[in-house]
């Protein structure tokens, strides 16, 4: 089960998910991050306390970064935890997504 | 020490690959430390394909997951995941083709060291995945009792 909040830091947007991001919960993830993206400039989707994700997950942030660059809204992933910054290598996509490290 | 075998078998349907997660953890964390993590997204990923294309593959509906532990290795077979005349269609995707889906079986296969397909008993046409990966040498079994006292 993942669990979604949205809140705007000065000009961003961010959606914080946590839990697990699986087949069962990427559409909710989904239709987070489509309602993040209206009337957003730019969206920081967080996953550091995202324990597991797998594939169905890194389509819908796939799926997410093509929405964002069609409604031009700056789209980037947040301290990725361990887990789905481990899955985004696997995936070869560390270089197709723009991570962000707050160092926090 | 003998081969330990279990598994367990749930209704397809995603809201129950969490279920199986959670089985096969400790015995993934046992063997694998960290590196369970992986070994356990290949066991969901499998699932999630079964649940995905369940109309078409499944007769009963349920997903069977088994694991054997041996003193090199541990083995997990998906039991009725496909169909003989799908296997030529389970491949992975090009990566360079950034999309969304497609990328279970890259993962699987990037996470195991062997995949293969076999009969299912009892369901003629029907076969079961298998996905095997060598324990490391630190964390093979040696025979000595866990915790003596």
């Amino acid at each position: 089960m993942a669990n979604l909040e949205t809140h705007d830091e000065g000009d961003a947007r961010i959606l914080a998910i946590s839990g697990e991001v699986d087949m069962d919960s990427s559409p909710d993830v989904k239709d987070g991050i489509l309602g993040a993206l209206k009337g957003a400039s730019t969206l920081k989707v967080l996953l550091k306390d995202v324990s597991y994700i797998d594939s169905s997950g890194i389509a819908v942030l796939i799926q997410g970064m093509k929405d964002a660059n069609r409604a031009n809204v700056a789209y980037s992933l947040l301290d990725p935890s361990p887990n789905v910054k481990s899955v985004i290598e696997l995936a070869m996509l560390q270089q197709v997504f723009t991570i962000e490290e707050s160092g926090g | 020490m003998p081969p330990r075998a279990f598994g367990v078998t749930v209704p397809a349907d995603a809201r129950y690959l969490k279920v199986v997660r959670a089985f096969f953890k400790p015995v993934l964390e046992e063997h694998f430390g960290e590196e369970s993590g992986m070994i356990i997204l290949a066991l969901d990923e499998s699932c999630s394909n079964i649940v995905k294309h369940q109309s078409k593959n499944l007769d009963d509906g349920m997903i069977t997951a088994r694991v054997q532990v041996t003193e090199s290795l541990v083995r997990l077979r998906i039991g009725d995941f496909c169909g003989q005349e799908d296997v030529e269609n389970i491949r992975p995707r090009d990566l360079q083709d950034v999309r969304p889906g497609g990328l279970g079986t890259h993962f699987v296969d990037q996470i195991m060291d062997h995949v293969a397909f076999e009969p299912e008993p009892g369901k003629p046409g029907r076969l079961a995945l298998v996905l095997e990966k060598k324990i490391p040498e630190g964390k093979q079994e040696d025979g000595e009792p866990r915790n003596p006292r």
